[in-house]
């Protein structure tokens, strides 16, 4: 059992099973099947995952990883099956399966693989640049399928990496560039057609710091640091103002219901107020096994994927909650320990970004379950239905397990 | 340690920060947990309860009025609809529409309003009959989603005659469904009338089946249910004949006509004419707006909801003003030229050449304004206001109909306080005949003359004699009950009397001499601003006919003798009829 370090093989088995027990109850036939047998193949595996050194994986083979999940994403954009408007999906007979997830597994490997090697010259342009190429890349394919909630687990990588590399200064100004970005593009939900009124009020504030700059910090050449932010500023307003009026309106809704939660309950609100009403509704002892009448009688939209976590939460209460929520908590400051004892910078890495991965999906759905975050098509691991996503997951398991059974002291 | 010699000093801090980060959403995620599901849980069960339970209400019948002479005023029927659980596909559409012989636009309008309202059962087709109903019978036991429910509907069978007895159903407005605690979404109340202020206990109590609904209000399992009650049935004091007969001699002419038992308060006619159709508010939306926007206002109540100046028919208060207060004697002859003069001013008389020299009697028979003119000065503006309240024009004793307007009676006092000038002696002269400041409604005339024909004993009037529950217990019985005593002078009660009786047998209301009959009465013709002169009569019968008091007004009907006097005829002879094929 050495290999299989029991902080992260049981919260994992008990999660599994909650979801199994749930998507038996909800889904039958084929596509009960093909969760069940990706369970199985993903159990299998988890098992290669760990009693196969890490470090094998992180050589060229990764590049080979890489190129393998960037090609499979491509061909959905050609050969994709196509559910909700997303062309995210691959057919090959029996096998349905989400490139995605597997490219999130490939690009963290190689991002490791790619940083790790070159470590002494992370601070050099060549290496940010194509850090930041690298997870352009997949990010660009899942925007055009489009899946914007795995594009922003995505971007949520690349963040994790600019991290790892200590540019601390260049991560806060990509935080503060994206954060005003997505201000920009949740302003234009809101107000369509005010990209002339923000541009004013960002010459404005250009004009004012200029002054303050020129005539009370006698600074000479002022007016190029104000132009410069200006135009910087006039850029983003602009690529948000097109972001936002490309949004489909279902998009839009999203991000204006999250702005103001109780803006329009029958339409576009539904989702949230019947997960709020149905989380709520358990209450401490829950309503018991499928007896929930907020999932089972359909009231609650997407019970067995995206709002998993409600439909428990419903069935089993407060109790079923806070035991789901106390295996994530097992597992995930288990990988944090695992990252600590790591023998080797890889190893760090790996267990560190799978834990972002795993933990900024489980924060998200969770927190959209319970108003606390935007709604974002983006599966709750190990307990929402999705073969792939939950094989994915397995073998990101498999792999930390053996950064674990390697590392001293674990 | 790896990160010492890769040069990463800063791993450790770098650690924590995402320790504290993963802390603190953690932290986050388990408040919010907690607060939704223990702290809100009763909560958010409610509302998970009321997703899925739904109230499916079987509307009681409502309760039926029935008149004194025992004829349906307001009555229920059963309507069937056929109903639907589910959206209906579109060939299940089509046969309904082809044996329902209605258009698939008007099933799918009907279902649209539906499911606007978020009904469970969904509306498909209304007011199913005959071969229809058979042959849709069939179709529901083929479809489990399709129901056909009785549906009660009002029903009028008096129309116009009865509307402002019976008032009009209606869905009450927001602040009125709070107030009614039986009210359901959906449900009709009575919006005036009868139907209005005994809505509690014609409503009856509706029956309903608990279902457990789908999201898409498919009813998958019923959990309980309860029978409708039916509503109790409110039998009046007012005669259909009678009613009926009174409406038609209005011939669709505004007015007004009342008539009561002056002993008991009774109402035993009630017409404000025009009327309207209180069976339109349910289903005929241009026809209400055509009633809303009418020129003859035919939804205003003008028993108790429109006010007239009095004329001549005050003149009974005026002399028993004068008389009780020993202003004038009853002897004493005053000549008429046709006009009076006061100071300055001109008063003029109704007959231009004049009545000569009268006393009381022929004055108050021939209503001679000049005579009047010199009672009223005699009797005094204090008086003539005391008397008009004391003899009843200032009551709003109605309970049964509410919306009742109070009446003006001037008097100095109030002339100074309402317009800040002082009462002149031509106010006065002008009160004397009804005129000038003095606005009542029918009702109070007609009170003020069962008083005088009762001796000075007022009743509460009451349209309703009783109320009597499904099961046939009586649940309330009216009972006289005296509103206003005054006392006069017994031989001034007498005069007045015997004037009255003189107006009938050779003053200005010889057509209502009726051969045998004992009837008093009084004419008016009241001028007014805005058009030709009301016309009045006020008429009450003795001997055996003392049980009948009848107040007639018609709006710019013209002459008190020429107009409102054959429409009270009329009505006598009605009541006579009826009073001799009971005996």
């Amino acid at each position: 059992m050495k290999r299989f370090d029991p902080l992260i093989l049981f919260p994992m088995l008990f999660l599994l099973a909650m979801g199994s027990l749930q998507n038996i109850s909800y889904v039958s036939g084929n596509m009960l099947n093909r969760h069940l047998f990706a369970i199985a193949g993903g159990a299998a595996g988890m098992i290669i995952f760990a009693f196969t050194k890490y470090k094998y994986f992180l050589r060229f083979r990764a590049i080979a990883l890489y190129v393998t999940g960037i090609v499979l994403l491509a061909l959905t954009l050609f050969a994709g099956h196509s559910v909700h408007g997303s062309r995210s999906w691959l057919k090959t007979g029996f096998v349905v399966f989400q490139p995605s997830e597997i490219a999130k597994f490939t690009t963290i490997i190689f991002l490791t693989y790619y940083l790790s090697k070159n470590y002494v010259s992370r601070n050099s342009f060549r290496t940010i640049f194509f850090l930041i190429v690298f997870s352009l890349i997949p990010l660009s394919l899942v925007l055009k399928q489009p899946d914007f909630g795995t594009g922003l687990v995505f971007i949520f990588i690349a963040f994790v990496f600019l991290y790892f590399s200590q540019n601390i200064g260049l991560l806060i100004f990509v935080s503060v560039c994206s954060v005003t970005l997505f201000a920009e593009i949740f302003f234009f939900c809101a107000h369509p057609h005010a990209l002339m009124r923000l541009t004013a009020w960002g010459a404005g504030v250009s004009a004012v710091i200029f002054v303050f700059a020129r005539f009370f910090m006698h600074i000479k050449r002022a007016h190029i640091g104000a132009l410069f932010l200006f135009s910087l500023f006039f850029l983003s307003c602009f690529v948000s103002y097109k972001v936002a009026t490309d949004f489909k309106t279902y998009q839009k809704n999203r991000i204006l219901n999250f702005i103001n939660p109780g803006r329009d309950t029958l339409n576009s609100g539904y989702h949230l107020s019947q997960s709020l009403i149905a989380i709520g509704s358990g209450k401490f002892k829950g309503k018991g096994y499928r007896r929930g009448t907020q999932a089972r009688l359909g009231f609650l939209p997407g019970k067995y994927t995206d709002f998993m976590f409600a439909s428990i939460a419903e069935e089993f209460g407060f109790a079923g909650s806070f035991l789901i929520l106390a295996a994530y908590f097992i597992l995930f400051t288990r990988m944090i320990k695992i990252a600590v004892l790591s023998l080797d910078q890889q190893g760090t890495f790996l267990v560190l970004s799978i834990f972002g991965v795993l933990f900024f999906q489980t924060f998200l759905n969770i927190g959209m379950t319970l108003g606390m975050m935007p709604i974002t098509g983006l599966p709750l691991p190990f307990l929402s239905y999705g073969g792939t996503a939950t094989a994915v997951y397995l073998m990101m398991l498999g792999m930390v397990m053996n950064v674990s059974a390697t590392a001293k002291g674990c | 340690m790896w990160y010492k010699d890769r040069g990463w000093d800063h791993f450790v801090k770098y650690i924590r920060f995402i320790k504290i980060l993963f802390g603190v959403a953690f932290f986050l995620i388990f408040f919010r947990v907690f607060q939704i599901q223990i702290l809100n849980g009763l909560k958010f069960s409610e509302k998970s309860r009321e997703n899925y339970l739904k109230r499916f209400i079987v509307p009681p019948n409502r309760g039926r009025i029935i008149s004194s002479d025992g004829q349906l005023v307001a009555a229920t029927y059963i309507s069937y609809d056929l109903v639907s659980q589910i959206n209906p596909p579109a060939k299940l559409k089509k046969e309904i529409c082809s044996i329902a012989g209605v258009s698939a636009r008007s099933v799918d309008r009907a279902l649209s309003k539906s499911l606007k309202k978020g009904e469970i059962l969904k509306t498909l087709v209304r007011d199913l009959k005959g071969r229809s109903l058979i042959a849709m019978a069939s179709v529901v036991n083929e479809y489990p989603g399709l129901r056909i429910i009785r549906s009660p509907k009002r029903f009028y069978p008096y129309g116009k005659i009865f509307s402002h007895v019976t008032g009009y159903l209606g869905v009450p407005d927001a602040g009125g469904a709070r107030s009614i605690n039986y009210s359901y979404p959906g449900s009709l109340h009575g919006k005036s009338g009868l139907e209005k202020n005994f809505d509690s206990n014609l409503f009856g109590s509706p029956g309903g089946e608990i279902v457990e609904v789908g999201a898409a209000g498919d009813i998958i399992e019923i959990k309980g249910s309860v029978l409708p009650s039916a509503g109790d049935e409110i039998v009046i004091t007012a005669d259909a004949r009678l009613q009926k007969k009174a409406y038609e001699v209005f011939r669709g002419r505004p007015g007004a006509a009342v008539a009561m038992n002056p002993k008991t308060g009774a109402i035993l006619l009630f017409v404000s004419s025009p009327g309207f159709n209180p069976g339109a508010f349910a289903d005929n939306p241009a026809e209400v707006s055509a009633m809303m926007t009418s020129q003859e206002i035919p939804l205003v109540n003008r028993v108790i909801q429109m006010k007239y100046p009095p004329g001549s028919i005050f003149k009974i208060i005026t002399s028993a003003a004068a008389l009780n207060e020993g202003s004038i004697e009853p002897e004493d002859r005053i000549d008429c030229p046709g006009f009076f003069k006061y100071g300055k001013r001109v008063f003029k008389c109704w007959k231009e050449e004049g009545h000569g020299k009268c006393d009381f009697l022929e004055g108050f028979a021939q209503s001679c304004n000049v005579y009047f003119y010199n009672t009223a000065l005699a009797a005094g503006a204090k008086n003539l206001s005391k008397y008009a309240h004391m003899m009843g024009l200032d009551l709003n004793v109605l309970k049964d109909i509410s919306g009742e307007l109070p009446s003006t009676i001037p008097s100095p006092a109030w002339k100074r306080k309402k317009y800040k000038r002082g009462w002149l002696p031509g106010d006065t002269v002008n009160m004397g005949i009804g005129q000038g400041f003095l606005w009542i409604t029918p009702m109070q005339a007609a009170l003020a003359v069962c008083g005088v024909a009762n001796g000075g004993v007022i009743r509460r009037p009451y349209l309703v004699k009783q109320i009597v529950t499904p099961e046939g217990i009586k649940e309330y019985e009216a009972c006289s009950e005296p509103v206003r005593k005054y006392e006069l002078h017994e031989d001034v009660f007498k005069l007045l009397k015997e004037a009255l009786r003189k107006v009938v047998t050779e003053g200005t209301g010889r057509v209502m001499n009726i051969k045998g009959c004992e009837i008093y009465g009084k004419t008016g013709t009241a001028q007014n601003p805005s058009g030709d002169d009301h016309a009045w009569f006020v008429s009450f019968g003795g001997g055996e006919l003392d049980d009948f008091a009848l107040t007639v007004v018609l709006e710019h009907g013209g002459k008190g003798s020429g107009a409102a006097g054959p429409v009270s005829r009329a009505i006598w002879q009605e009541y006579i009829k009826i009073k001799n094929e009971k005996i």
